[in-house]
């Protein structure tokens, strides 16, 4: 429930009507277009060149105990819905550009820091995941981890206000990426794999396993082929790294400790 | 060992473009929120499961929690799941779908089932999984990259085999894999060319007829556990039906294959009350009955014949009258004369009397004709039920039996996978050459689900061969069911089943019959 209110509201989109189990938004128009599924409307609007109308939706987190009409859904964590939601934030949010806002009497410096969430995947005969927040510095290159703690309690904006000016940034940050990423790695370096070590344990006992049933020829044997491809595949340890989403942050001296 | 890393460069490659672009829709709420929601959701550990809190509005059996656990730690995904009919083997293969759907480990994915149950499926995964999966008809397109159902007879078309062989599926499900035991079969062959990273294979049935068939069943999903086929043969194969060293066969048979038996399980809450009916035929139907010695055919021996009469005077003249000149026979005569059949007397009197839903089983298609007839005759409305109807019709009759009709008389073949769990009534019109088959015919109430109490009837004649069947296999059952159910004993089980059917099938008398089952009986005590 508060995914879909935070969600809404982010989204700019008016809420109409809350309950604890219930809650009505009338959609914005791009939020209509990537949510409801609905191109040949949004095309003939288009090609008419007239304003279309986004639709309102209720969603229910409990099953409210009657058949839902139109525009009614029940919602939680494994719904289609709620996934595509999350994609549509995901997609929306991969980068932003913030500037802090001061309450000031004089003009105020902010500096550049870059920040990302890094989105680690640890696969081999099963998985695990992890977000993983670095910020750096773009002037003095130091890196911090627990930046986003002190965000929520920032007044952030889109837009600089017209008393603050920002520093340029010394590193790129195309370069602060590859700085970060590297940080990441070395971490990664010092973390305990025993996980991968046992899963190619595994695989190498069903890779033996599967030798056993072919004779000599096997490597020539198209079923051999087939199967050892499907056990590299179930057991290969492997950590795939990709950015969540990150963006420019301009924040005042302050905060830089 | 160090796992190798690879990494994403996308975000960083579209990072310059980004900056310098004027408009930013992107806020400091939906950036956080982001973040913080993919923090809840995404698995931290390896181990455990993430899919029930995904799905709330279900109530997961600890067995099947157990089972889905079990696949995906111990297994690697890779497992033949076994259970007894009724216990929810499609759950469990649905629990470990959305588990590996949700790790996003599994996308395209390949469910083949008997036609009949495409479309159960379906609902089930949609409804209970919230996995919303293209049903493949009569044109498939295989370049779907979710989940897709389709009959495995659909699928193996020679047509379709370049679009299926040449590409990977993350994880494939066969339903009903009994039928994939024999190597040299166009299903079997079709399966294990597929290529595929996760397997599972549903069976409750594992193995019917020898080891060998278990053999093939595991080397399709894990080829090499029991060696190759000179290896196993030498090492465990002992004659057809048992194998040397059992305890190493079953461990080994442990690492693919996981069977909940119903007592094990906790669903013990829904009672099951049998109830033996004997009847007393009139003086036609008796007649008819002892004149049947006199005009056997060739090839059918007389017991058969026999069975026949106790379902109905329709499912023996259905033998009977393929000879030349039965119609001027006595026996003809005396058939003639028989103006009711008491056991569907009985059966309308138990359907009269709980005013509730009721399925009835027989082995011939001519009874089952007579008795749709008969119960609309007396103003109760009944549907058929058969293996060789089509999947729509099928799926129809069922709606059918759930909504306006009363019962369904429903023959052997056909019946697995039903679930008719809203009904709890069940007549044995006649009796299944094998317990293990009345065991799956009540499977089909007495199952996962089942919310009430379950009734069985079985019907038979006085002093008919049916009587002294059932006398002996109610003394028996115990024994040939615990002889036939159990993980340890799953190859044993295979001669007695094969003795049984011997004893059905080629006993000239009930006198031998009953002869042969005691020996069984006496061996297996």
């Amino acid at each position: 429930m508060t995914f879909l209110h935070s969600f809404f509201s982010a989204c700019g989109c008016t809420i109409l009507n809350q309950t604890n189990q219930s809650l009505s938004i009338q959609l914005t128009e791009d939020a209509d277009r990537s949510l409801m599924n609905r191109p040949f409307y949004w095309h003939y609007k288009d090609k008419l060149q007239q304003k279309g109308e986004p639709l309102a939706i209720t969603f229910f987190t409990e099953d409210p105990g009657r058949p839902l009409k139109q525009m009614e859904e029940y919602i939680n964590f494994g719904s289609p819905r709620f996934h595509q939601l999350l994609s549509y934030a995901q997609k929306n949010s991969s980068f932003v550009k913030l500037y802090e806002q001061c309450e000031t009497n004089g003009i105020l410096q902010l500096e550049p820091w870059l920040f990302v969430n890094f989105h680690l995947s640890y696969e081999a005969n099963g998985k695990k995941e992890k977000i993983v927040p670095f910020a750096l510095h773009l002037i003095s290159g130091r890196i911090t981890k627990d930046f986003s703690s002190k965000l929520p309690s920032l007044s952030l904006e889109q837009t600089i206000s017209p008393y603050h000016y920002v520093l340029s940034p010394l590193i790129t940050p195309v370069s602060g990426v590859k700085r970060l990423l590297k940080f990441l790695m070395n971490e990664l370096e010092g973390e305990n794999h025993e996980w991968a070590s046992i899963a190619k344990e595994k695989q190498k006992n069903e890779l033996l396993l599967l030798r056993s049933f072919f004779d000599e020829t096997a490597e020539e044997n198209e079923q051999f082929q087939r199967e050892k491809a499907a056990i590299v595949r179930r057991f290969e340890p492997v950590i795939r790294i990709s950015v969540l989403n990150g963006g420019l942050f301009y924040l005042s001296r302050q905060h830089n400790d | 060992m160090k796992p190798s890393i690879l990494y994403d460069d996308s975000w960083e490659k579209t990072l310059n473009e980004q900056m310098n672009a004027s408009l930013h829709p992107s806020s400091w709420p939906l950036f956080s929120l982001t973040a913080e929601t993919k923090q809840r959701i995404i698995p931290t550990e390896f181990h455990g499961l993430l899919a029930p809190n995904f799905l709330p509005q279900m109530q997961f059996l600890p067995h099947q929690i157990e089972t889905a656990k079990t696949v995906m730690e111990e297994m690697n995904g890779t497992a033949i799941l076994a259970d007894e009919v009724g216990l929810g083997k499609t759950i469990e293969a649905g629990l470990v779908l959305k588990e590996y759907m949700l790790r996003g480990l599994v996308s395209r994915t390949l469910i083949l089932t008997p036609a009949s149950l495409v479309n159960q499926w379906a609902k089930e995964l949609r409804d209970k999984f919230q996995i919303y999966s293209l049903v493949q008809r009569k044109k498939p397109d295989w370049s779907w990259n979710g989940v897709q159902i389709a009959s495995i007879d659909s699928a193996k078309q020679l047509k379709y085999e370049n679009d299926l062989l040449d590409s990977l599926f993350d994880m494939i499900i066969i339903d009903e894999a009994h039928r994939l035991k024999n190597p040299a079969t166009k299903n079997y062959q079709f399966v294990s060319r597929l290529q595929k990273t996760y397997c599972l294979l549903l069976t409750a049935t594992p193995v019917q007829n020898n080891v060998d068939e278990l053999f093939h069943l595991v080397s399709l999903l894990k080829p090499g556990l029991f060696g190759n086929n000179a290896f196993f043969n030498e090492r465990f194969k002992k004659g057809k039906r048992s194998v040397y060293d059992q305890d190493a066969f079953h461990a080994l048979l442990k690492k693919v294959m996981i069977r909940n038996l119903r007592d094990e399980t906790s669903q013990k809450t829904v009672k099951r009350f049998v109830q033996t009916i004997r009847i007393t035929p009139t003086k036609e139907e008796k007649a008819f009955y002892d004149s049947l010695a006199g005009c056997l055919p060739n090839s059918i021996t007389l017991l058969t014949l026999q069975r026949e009469a106790c379902s109905s005077k329709y499912a023996a003249l259905a033998t009977l009258k393929k000879q030349e000149g039965f119609n001027q026979t006595e026996t003809a005569l005396i058939a003639e004369s028989i103006k009711q059949n008491s056991k569907a007397e009985k059966a309308l009197e138990i359907v009269k009397e709980h005013k509730e839903k009721a399925i009835i089983f027989t082995q011939y298609r001519a009874t089952q004709q007579y008795l749709e007839l008969f119960f609309r005759a007396n103003g109760i409305p009944a549907v058929s039920f058969q293996g060789n109807f089509k999947k729509g019709k099928k799926d129809w009759m069922i709606e059918l039996f759930k909504g306006p009709a009363q019962v369904l008389i429903a023959t052997e073949a056909g019946s697995e996978g039903l679930n008719l769990q809203f009904c709890r009534h069940l007549i044995n019109f006649d009796l299944p050459w094998n317990p293990m088959k009345l065991e799956q015919r009540i499977g089909r109430i007495h199952r996962f689900g089942q919310t009430q109490d379950v009734y069985i009837y079985h019907l038979a004649y006085e002093q008919s061969v049916e009587d002294r069947m059932l006398t002996l296999l109610q003394e028996k059952i115990n024994l040939f069911q615990s002889a036939i159910g159990k993980l340890d004993d799953i190859l044993d089980q295979n001669w007695v089943e094969e003795h049984i059917y011997d004893a059905f099938q080629k006993s000239k008398s009930i006198g031998e019959w009953e002869i042969k089952m005691q020996n069984l009986a006496a061996v297996l005590e």
